[in-house]
């Protein structure tokens, strides 16, 4: 009765990834020649005048958004808390640099008609810095209260929430709430935030000289890297523990002693942080921020990133930001009025067909490499592979003129039908290879 | 002492009780579905309730662990009035919980599902830092291959068997160590073999801690060899040794004589 | 829910009291304009025309007479041509008195007069039909000699007095100018009025002249008079005299007394018609709101799912009702008017179709799954959006029907746009019908069987997966009757439904998820509150406000005013 063992214990399914697995060291050398590629290939490609300085400029953008689906994805794949406003948090983040560049001190385009203030400020009919906007004019203090304020903004208010139990989809709703409310203030020119427009006219080289350029880049990776790494730490601990726990049955947790109100806060802090973060290191790159940068549909759409990528799992987070982007940015450029179809198709179908995001077909191919099936998974990674190649060079900006140029009848650009062959034709193959195998093993 | 008490008046409060239920009433919609005179569970007690579907034992439990107030009455546990306390207090204070359905966390490993109710500190500062030490690890993994659950120690407790569910849950009730355990339906779902393991279980805490134990089959109650409070409609009707009870003709109306014959 | 018919009462009565109103104004406007061409055309001209013709006589009786004649007419059509006498711009051509227009620049002539047929109004034309101008003023004028002016003054303000309409006009003008000449004609007018809208209007009138131009106890009657009518026209003035006042002066204590009061009437009489106005604001935009929240708290309170394309659901009634207007003014421009009739239908039919795949090709995939759903239908959102935008471009705007323009007088100083009160009533009405489906149909029975308990509901032989199609569409449909309320005061665009979208959502939760009762309270207060804070803050700000009121209130209550129970509340 009382040996030690499983032989009892019905049929155990196996856990994704295992020390010693070949899908594990796959696992551990893409992560690295990531970092290697983050931190070194491109800024020296850039350097070199390889990369084109809006590339490099447009990659540094896009790397701050991974911050903020990083957040997003401790607390939402975590935790199961879906935020929808931390599109705020990044603009809080994205405000207060604003500030210190659009000051003189900041390098920003005063002039002395406009008494050496932010211009917005004449259809205020103010001739001088408000007392508010005076501390900003140190970086320090912009950089610090950049990241403390939606911090403490976020730590509040999920303490409110959280205290008087709102849950699950009210959570959801009580956050867009507080979104919609922050975009109405930061649209009103009284707040003293530059309106509708926000902030611009910022210190100019910052997204137009190359060595400021890369430089900014450089920053954003660095800041990803150790965002990961901090990420992957913290979901390590036993507090990471408990935020999964939380998301499973926070009841439960409850009567186990914990609080999970504690937690929540905690980690809805971490993710404003993380947002705020990425705020400030987009805004400089980006020249501009506004109220545009908060709307509604922008709160989702993050989360749609994290949803595309596979929640739950923190490199999904990073490639959904990154693949979702440049994708938008691609169409965008070829087909905008197509775009917000394949948005809308992309929500459904992750919803629908891929609750795992890209880190499903991952795992997938990780189970059929431990099968010893080796082709197959290399079927089954090859759609993931050719989207990410096309990617890249979009991400580059190195597509050939060849296949920019648009197809006669369609309209599209070539390159469209190279990557959804790229895309469909080794999921066609590897469907081929698992009906012979079936028919094999009937026979 | 037990032996004392039990030709002693069933609603007779005994001062040195750890739980203590007095005039407690629970009131869902108007319908009651709990009314308690006295209801009191000694130190190193193991008590069984029993009683008919909808005889308010779940909620029974509900009230010692905070999750449902009641509208009157006064709720002790270890000398403090608990009635208004919140859960997480509760459970603060040393009551611990099996759910009558298994709740375990099913995005954790089961290792995982251990490490979560070791009795350490439950702040998220400390949680953060915290490490497992080696006599921890060596404790949970003893309990485990106890509940024959070593050998799937790293996985997902999501893909565990109902059974499996069960015993990890009574695991961590266990490892957390609690001065009370409610342990809600234990045997529920669970095959003969796996039955008897749990009854093995429950009866090897008794004498160290103070449990209450749900259940309805009788011959898993019949192994526990305890007092037996039977409830039916939220009241006590009696409470006893189960031959005693089993004799009582108001017991065999509510709830043995329907149950014998449907076995 | 209890409250629910006593809200839909009060709203009913409201909207019907605000309507008969309405068609009473417009009945009396009826008759005038029937009666009036006939008479002048019979009677009026030809005596007119025949007393004009007098007054080219030398001799003074027989002029006075003439003028007295006119004045008896009693028409105010007779005031141009008399006007002209007064100021020598009148001569006959062919027995007919014409007036010579004030100066315009004509093509090829310069500065010139046009000649108008004095009574009826009509260019004077030439030979070959074409307008006649002159250049020269009337050598053979009629012109009132300088005694006869002020007789001819009084005859004007007389006429104008007693003309219905233009009289409203002519007295508030007279008033304003403070013209004590008018005053024997506006007393005796008064004097002649036994009752009706002109009666409080002619009192305040003198009064507010008196107020210029008497002193002592008249003075003081006059005060007392304007804050008897709580005239707010006279408002300005009375205060003016207050600041002037030397209030140190024992002699003026009774004035000042006098002063206060009458000010401190009219005062509270505009405080409580700004608050009925802000109520009624209030009330036509938490109608809307009602509107939206209500399909949104079924379909949320049913199906525990977060419709994020309700708004998209709403566009779409809109444009359907726009289409209906586009189609009956292309192919029946003579019904025009009662397009809304057909696009009620049309609005609901079109919204609801769109929701019943909604649920039929995503939603009922995701049952228990709240958050895919919030994310899957705004997904749809985006689609619908882009769709519409491809199909019927950007901005539209669709002419409400005529009747729906313009606003409703209720008292002489109030007035209600008859839009918003269009709006209001429609709200009631289709708040009713909601409550009618869900509280007296078959299909209400089994939807608020299944909403307590989907099990037992399954396990009864109710078809849940057919009742929940049929809910959705039912809420979208809703959504779309929202729409169709929309294009009366606003443009519609693809993407106007987000804007609505975070507030409904407010109010459900507020209300208390799939409570009709809440939710229909919680967005009136809604509509009320911002209403009522708007005076004081900008309207973005107020939004803001709100919002943050609503939260701070749901710290208070979790679960909205009206907390679902049960085993149920808790998952
Ligand atoms: N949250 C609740 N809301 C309404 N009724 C409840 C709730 N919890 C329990 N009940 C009712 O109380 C009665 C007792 O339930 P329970 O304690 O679960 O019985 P059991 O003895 O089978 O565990 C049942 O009739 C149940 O329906
Ligand atoms: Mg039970």
């Amino acid at each position: 009765m009382s040996e030690a063992g499983a032989s009892l214990v019905g049929e155990v399914p196996a856990e994704p990834i295992r020390r010693g697995d070949p899908s594990a060291t796959i696992a551990r050398a893409a992560a690295w020649s990531a970092v290697a590629i983050l931190l070194v290939v491109v800024p020296t490609l850039a350097a070199l005048g390889l990369i084109e300085p809006s590339s490099v400029n447009r990659m540094g953008r896009y790397l701050a958004y991974v911050l903020v689906a990083l957040g997003i994805d401790l607390i939402w794949g975590y935790t199961g808390l879906l935020s929808l406003c931390q599109a705020l948090f990044f603009c809080l983040g994205g405000y207060a640099i604003g500030m210190f560049l659009s000051t003189a001190q900041g390098g920003g385009d005063v002039r002395p008609e406009y008494h050496d203030i932010p211009q917005f400020f004449f259809y205020n009919d103010i001739t001088a810095l408000p007392a508010f906007w005076r501390p900003f004019t140190s970086l320090p203090v912009a950089i610090v209260a950049g990241l403390a304020v939606p911090t403490a903004v976020a730590a509040l208010f999920g303490w409110m929430i959280f205290r008087s139990r709102v849950r699950g989809v009210y959570f959801s709703i009580i956050t867009q709430a507080l979104a919609w409310a922050a975009l109405l203030a930061f649209t009103n020119h009284h707040l003293l935030m530059g309106g509708t427009n926000g902030l611009s006219n910022f210190f100019r080289p910052l997204n137009n000289d190359r060595p400021w350029i890369i430089g900014l880049y450089l920053a954003t990776a660095v800041a990803v890297v150790a965002a990961w790494g901090f990420c992957r730490w913290l979901v390590g601990t036993r507090t990471g523990r408990v935020l999964i726990a939380v998301r499973d049955n926070e009841s439960r947790l409850r009567f186990a002693g914990f609080q999970p109100v504690a937690y929540k806060v905690f980690i809805f802090s971490v993710a404003a942080f993380l947002a705020a973060l990425g705020g400030l290191l987009y805004t400089p790159q980006n020249g501009v921020i506004g109220p545009s940068n908060m709307s509604i549909d922008w709160h989702i759409t993050m989360v749609i990133w994290v949803a595309v990528g596979g929640r739950g799992r923190l490199w999904g987070a990073i490639v959904g930001a990154l693949a979702v982007n440049f994708a938008y940015a691609a169409m965008t450029s070829d087909l905008p009025a197509v775009w917000p179809f394949v948005q809308g198709a992309m929500f459904l179908a992750v919803v629908l067909f891929f609750p795992d995001g890209l880190v499903g077909v991952w795992d997938r191919c990780a189970a059929l490499l431990r099968d010893g099936r080796t082709t197959r998974a290399a079927l089954a990674i090859a759609p993931l592979a050719a989207l990410s190649v096309a990617l890249a060079i979009e991400a580059l900006g190195w597509w050939p003129a060849a296949l920019q140029r648009p197809l006669p009848v369609l309209g599209i650009p070539l390159k469209y039908l190279v990557i959804v062959l790229g895309i469909t034709a080794p999921v066609v193959a590897g469907w081929l290879q698992d009906r012979a195998v079936r028919v094999e093993a009937a026979s | 002492m037990t032996a004392d008490r039990e030709s002693s008046d069933v609603f007779l409060p005994g001062p040195l009780d750890l739980v203590q239920l007095e005039d407690v009433r629970v009131v869902f919609d108007g319908f009651k579905a709990l009314d308690i005179h006295y209801f009191g569970v000694d130190r190193n007690e193991l008590r069984v309730v029993i009683g008919p579907n909808g005889a308010g034992k779940t909620t029974l439990c509900d009230v010692i662990s905070g999750k449902t107030k009641p509208v009157a009455g006064r709720v002790m546990f270890d000398d403090v009035d608990i009635t208004h306390m919140k859960d997480t207090a509760i459970a603060g204070l040393g009551v611990g919980r099996k759910f009558q359905t298994p709740t375990v966390f099913d995005g954790l490993t089961v290792f995982e599902n251990m490490e979560l109710a070791l009795p350490a500190s439950r702040g998220v500062w400390r949680n953060l830092f915290a490490r497992i030490s080696g006599a921890d690890r060596d404790r949970i993994d003893a309990i485990l291959a106890r509940v024959r659950l070593l050998g799937v120690r790293d996985v997902l407790s999501r893909s565990l068997s109902h059974g499996q569910r069960q015993w990890l849950e009574i695991s961590m009730l266990i490892l957390s160590g609690p001065k009370l355990l409610l342990v809600d339906e234990p045997a529920a779902g669970l095959t003969d073999h796996e039955t008897a393991l749990t009854a093995e279980l429950l009866t090897e805490l008794k004498g160290q801690h103070t449990i209450i134990v749900i259940e309805h089959d009788m011959e898993f109650v019949r192994r526990l060899a305890s007092r037996v409070t039977v409830l039916c409609e939220g009241k006590v009707l009696a409470d006893g040794p189960l031959d005693a009870v089993q004799e009582d003709p108001k017991v065999i109306e509510a709830y043995l004589g329907r149950g014998k014959e449907r076995a | 829910m209890r409250i629910l018919p006593f809200l839909l009462l009060a709203l009913l009565s409201a909207a019907t009291t605000v309507c008969a109103e309405d068609s009473r104004a417009e009945d009396s406007r009826a008759d005038d304009s029937r009666a009036e061409p006939s008479q002048a055309e019979d009677s009026v001209t030809s005596v007119a025309v025949a007393a004009f013709a007098r007054l080219a006589s030398p001799d003074a009786d027989e002029r006075e007479a003439a003028i007295r004649t006119l004045a008896e007419q009693g028409d105010a059509r007779l005031v141009p041509a008399l006007e002209g006498f007064s100021k020598g711009m009148l001569a006959l051509r062919d027995g007919r008195p014409v007036l010579w227009a004030s100066k315009t620049a004509i093509d090829g002539l310069g500065q010139v007069y046009p000649l108008i047929d004095a009574l009826t109004g009509d260019p004077l034309r030439a030979a070959d039909g074409s307008p006649s101008y002159t250049d020269a003023l009337p050598s053979d004028a009629l012109r009132a000699k300088p005694a006869e002016r002020k007789a001819i003054k009084a005859v004007i303000a007389g006429l104008q007095l007693r003309d219905p309409d233009p009289g409203r006009s002519a007295i508030l003008s007279v008033a304003d100018r403070g013209d004590v000449e008018s005053l024997p004609a506006l007393r005796e007018q008064l004097a002649q009025t036994i009752e009706g809208p002109f009666v409080p209007l002619l009192r305040e009138a003198i009064a507010r002249i008196e107020l210029q131009s008497t002193q002592g106890s008249e003075l003081i009657a006059a005060i007392d008079a304007l804050g008897e009518t709580r005239a707010a026209r006279a408002l300005p003035a009375l205060q003016e005299r207050r600041r002037t006042l030397d209030a140190a002066d024992p002699a003026n204590a009774a004035l000042a007394v006098s002063l206060a009061f009458a000010i401190e009437r009219i005062e509270s009489r505009q405080a409580v018609l700004r608050s009925i106005g802000h109520v009624f604001s209030g009330l036509s935009l938490g109608s809307i709101l009602v509107l939206m929240a209500l399909g949104l708290s079924i379909v949320f309170g049913l199906m525990g799912v977060i419709n994020m394309a309700h708004g998209e659901l709403m566009m779409v009634g809109a444009y359907a009702s726009w289409g209906v207007s586009k189609a009956f003014a292309a192919w029946m421009p003579g019904l025009f008017e009662w397009y809304l009739i057909a696009a009620i239908p049309a609005a609901f039919l079109a919204a609801a179709l769109v929701g019943w795949l909604i649920e039929a090709l995503v939603i009922r995939h995701l049952y228990g799954r709240p958050l895919e759903t919030l994310l899957a239908t705004w997904g749809i959102s985006l689609v619908l959006v882009q769709a519409v935008r491809a199909a019927f471009g950007d901005l539209m705007s669709t002419a409400p029907p005529a009747w729906l323009t313009g606003s409703l007088a209720i008292t002489e100083d109030f007035a209600l746009p008859v839009n918003r009160v269009f709006i209001l009533g429609f709200a009631a009405a289709c708040i009713a019908l909601v409550w009618l489906v869900v509280r007296r149909t078959r299909l209400g029975l089994l939807l608020r069987a299944t909403t307590q308990n989907r099990q037992m509901a399954a396990a009864l032989g109710v078809s849940t997966r057919r009742i929940d199609g049929l809910t959705f569409a039912f809420g979208a449909g809703i959504a779309g009757l929202a729409g169709l309320a929309v294009p009366l005061y606003d443009k519609i665009n693809p993407s106007m439904g987000q804007g609505y979208i975070v507030e409904s959502f407010m109010v459900v939760v507020t209300g208390g998820v799939g409570n009709l009762a809440g939710v229909i309270i919680s967005a009136l207060t809604l509509g009320l509150g911002a209403k009522f804070i708007e005076p004081w803050l900008e309207a973005v700000f107020t939004k803001v406000v709100l919002l943050g009121v609503i939260i701070a209130f749901l710290q208070w209550r979790p679960s909205g005013l009206f907390p679902a129970k049960g085993r149920l509340a808790d998952v």
